[in-house]
C-alpha cells in the first residue's frame, strides 16, 4: 500500500487522483499511527466488520469520476502505466444508473453506535441463517462486537473468549476470508502466524518522534501474540527455568473476591498435537473499588503442566504500565500450549495459581493473596490442513 | 396491527432504496431517534410561529413527514450488505466511518474525483 501511495504521490499533490483507503481491521487507531508514520493523508474508511466481503488485503480499484469501476488493479509497478495515460486521460461517460448509498444494517447502526450489546443481539439474529456468506458476517459482526466491549470500560470477563468463539464460526462458515483467519491468527499460537502483526509499532513511534510530533495514541495497546514473531518451534519453558513462588500454599486465599479471574484461548477448541495461546486476564473487583498495591510488589500467575503437555511459561510476572502506587488496571499474561499428539477429544485443565499485592477498598487492609485457578483448554482432532499461509503485504 | 402495518411499508421503503435515496441516511442514528427527529421539526415550527396553528397545510405537513420517515431504508437483513465490484458498473457505495471524521462517509462523496481505492490493513 505504501508502494502505491508512493507511485501517485505527484499525482495526487497535482489533484489529478484521489486516493482513498478502506480498512479490514478491528482497531483503526492503529492504521492512523500508521498513516501518520508514512505521512500519509488521504481519507481512511473504517470496515472493521468487513462489510465490503473482501476476502484478502491489499486490493486496489480505479474508480472514475462517476464512481464506475474501471479496473481492479493488481500490481503497482504493472498498473500504473495504465492508470497514468488511459485512466487519468480519459472522460467517461456518466452511466444510467447512478450508485448510492447502502443504507446501514441495525446491528451495524449499533456497533458504529458503541451499543455493543445492542450489536450482539441483532448480530446473533443471522447467525443461524441458510446462507453461509449472511450467516459468517454475522458471526464476525458478534466477534467484533465482544472484542470491541473487551476493549472498552464495559468489558466483561468471558467478552474475549466469545470474540474469539464467533471468529471461528465465521471461518467455518467462509473459510475463503482471510480477513476472518487473520483476525485469529492475531491473536493465536506463534506457530500458526505468518507475520508479527503490529510489530512496526514500536518503529513507527520512534520515528515519529525524531520528525519532532507526537505519535498518536492508541485505544488498546498491542503486546503478546500482537507483536510476536512468528516460529516453526515450540520452545517450551524449562524444567528449572522457574522457581515455584508458593510451593506449599501458605499465602492466605482470596476468599473475598478481590480478583476476578478470566481466560482466553485461541484458537478454541485447540488441535490435537496443535498449539494454543492462552489469555489470562486478573480484573480488580470494581464493586470493592480493589487497586493493585504497586509499591508493595508485582503479580505473578503459576501454572501446572498437565502429564504429557508443554507449556512455553510456568512462571509469569506482570508487566506494570502505570507508575502510581496503585493502580486499577486489568492484568494481562499470556503463553502459550502444545497439546499432546496422543491426546484424546476433550477438554484438559490446566491448574495454577496467582499471587498479587491488592489493596480492598471497603475493608481498607492491603495483602498479599493467592487464588488458585484452573483453565480448561478444548481439544479436538484436527481438521484438514492448517493454513497459515501468506506473506505480509499491506 | 399498525406497527406491524408500518414495518411492512418500511421493509418496501428499503427495497425500494436507490430509487428514494438523494441524501445517505443519518448514519449512526437509531430508528426512534429519525421519527422523533422528523415528529419534533413541526412542534418546533409551531412553538417558533404559534399563528401556524391555524395554517390548513399543518395536518398536510405532519403527514408527509411520516411518510419520509416510512420510506427512509430500515434495514434489517446483512443480506443488503453484499457486494462485489465489478468492471464497468457503479462501485458499490457503502457508509463507513471515517478515521478523523466523527460522521459516517461513502465513496459517493469522491464522486466527480478518479479515484484510487485501496483496501488495506496496518498489520
Amino acid at each position: 500500500m505504501p508502494v502505491w501511495h508512493a507511485k501517485t504521490k505527484r499525482l495526487q499533490e497535482e489533484g489529478k487522483i484521489q486516493v482513498v483507503g478502506i480498512i479490514q481491521e478491528q482497531h483503526p487507531d492503529r492504521c492512523a499511527l500508521y498513516m501518520q508514520w508514512q505521512q500519509m493523508g488521504w481519507p481512511v474508511l473504517v470496515d472493521a466488520l468487513n462489510r465490503t466481503g473482501v476476502h484478502a488485503v491489499p486490493r486496489a480499484w480505479a474508480i472514475d469520476e462517476h464512481g464506475v469501476l474501471r479496473k481492479k488493479l493488481r500490481n503497482p509497478k504493472r498498473d500504473m502505466a495504465w492508470l497514468e495515460d488511459e485512466f487519468l486521460e480519459t472522460a467517461y461517460e456518466k452511466p444510467d444508473v447512478v450508485a448510492s448509498p447502502d443504507p446501514l444494517d441495525t446491528a451495524t447502526e449499533a456497533f458504529l453506535a458503541g451499543k455493543w450489546d445492542l450489536a450482539i443481539s441483532r448480530f446473533s439474529k443471522e447467525k443461524d441463517v441458510e446462507d453461509a456468506s449472511t450467516a459468517a458476517k454475522a458471526w464476525f459482526g458478534i466477534g467484533c462486537s465482544y472484542r470491541a466491549r473487551h476493549d472498552s470500560k464495559g468489558r466483561q470477563g468471558g467478552d474475549f473468549q466469545a470474540a474469539i468463539h464467533a471468529w471461528t464460526q465465521a471461518l467455518a462458515k467462509n473459510p475463503r476470508n482471510y480477513i476472518y483467519r487473520r483476525r485469529l491468527q492475531q491473536y493465536g499460537p506463534r506457530l500458526l502466524k505468518p507475520y508479527p502483526f503490529y510489530d512496526w509499532i514500536e518503529t513507527a513511534r520512534l520515528e515519529i518522534t525524531a520528525r519532532g510530533e507526537t505519535p498518536l495514541p492508541l485505544l488498546a495497546e498491542p503486546e503478546g501474540a500482537e507483536i510476536a514473531r512468528p516460529s516453526r518451534n515450540f520452545v517450551e519453558a524449562g524444567a528449572t527455568a522457574a522457581k515455584e513462588p508458593d510451593p506449599q500454599a501458605k499465602l492466605p486465599l482470596d476468599t473475598a473476591g478481590l480478583i476476578k479471574i478470566s481466560q482466553a484461548t485461541a484458537p478454541m477448541p485447540a488441535n490435537i498435537g496443535g498449539t494454543a495461546r492462552v489469555y489470562v486476564f486478573l480484573t480488580p473487583n470494581a464493586k470493592r473499588r480493589v487497586t493493585w498495591d504497586n509499591a508493595a510488589g508485582t503479580t505473578q500467575i503459576w501454572l501446572e503442566s498437565p502429564q504429557g503437555w508443554q507449556l512455553t511459561e510456568r512462571l509469569m510476572t506482570a508487566k506494570i504500565a502505570s507508575k502510581k502506587e496503585s493502580s486499577k488496571e486489568d492484568r494481562r499474561f499470556e503463553f502459550e500450549v502444545r497439546i499432546p499428539a496422543d491426546a484424546k477429544a476433550g477438554t484438559t485443565e490446566i491448574k495454577g495459581y496467582a499471587l498479587y499485592y491488592v489493596c480492598d477498598g471497603v475493608s481498607g487492609l492491603c495483602t498479599y493473596l493467592r487464588q488458585d485457578f484452573v483453565l480448561p483448554i478444548q481439544h479436538k482432532k484436527k481438521a484438514g490442513r492448517g493454513q497459515r499461509g501468506g506473506r505480509r503485504r499491506r | 396491527m399498525l406497527s406491524s402495518v408500518v414495518s411492512g411499508l418500511r421493509g418496501i421503503g428499503a427495497r425500494a432504496k436507490g430509487a428514494c435515496y438523494a441524501a445517505p441516511p443519518p448514519g449512526v442514528q437509531g430508528e426512534l431517534p429519525q421519527f422523533l427527529l422528523l415528529c419534533q421539526l413541526p412542534c418546533i415550527g409551531l412553538l417558533r410561529y404559534p399563528s401556524c396553528m391555524n395554517n390548513p397545510r399543518l395536518p398536510i405537513l405532519s403527514l408527509c413527514l411520516f411518510s419520509l420517515y416510512l420510506i427512509l431504508p430500515a434495514v434489517d437483513s446483512l443480506h443488503a450488505q453484499s457486494v462485489r465490484p465489478r468492471v464497468g458498473e457503479p462501485f458499490p457505495v457503502q457508509l463507513f466511518p471515517q478515521i478523523g471524521e466523527k460522521r459516517v462517509q461513502s465513496l459517493a462523496r469522491f464522486i466527480g474525483k478518479k479515484v484510487l481505492l485501496i483496501q488495506f490493513a496496518s498489520w
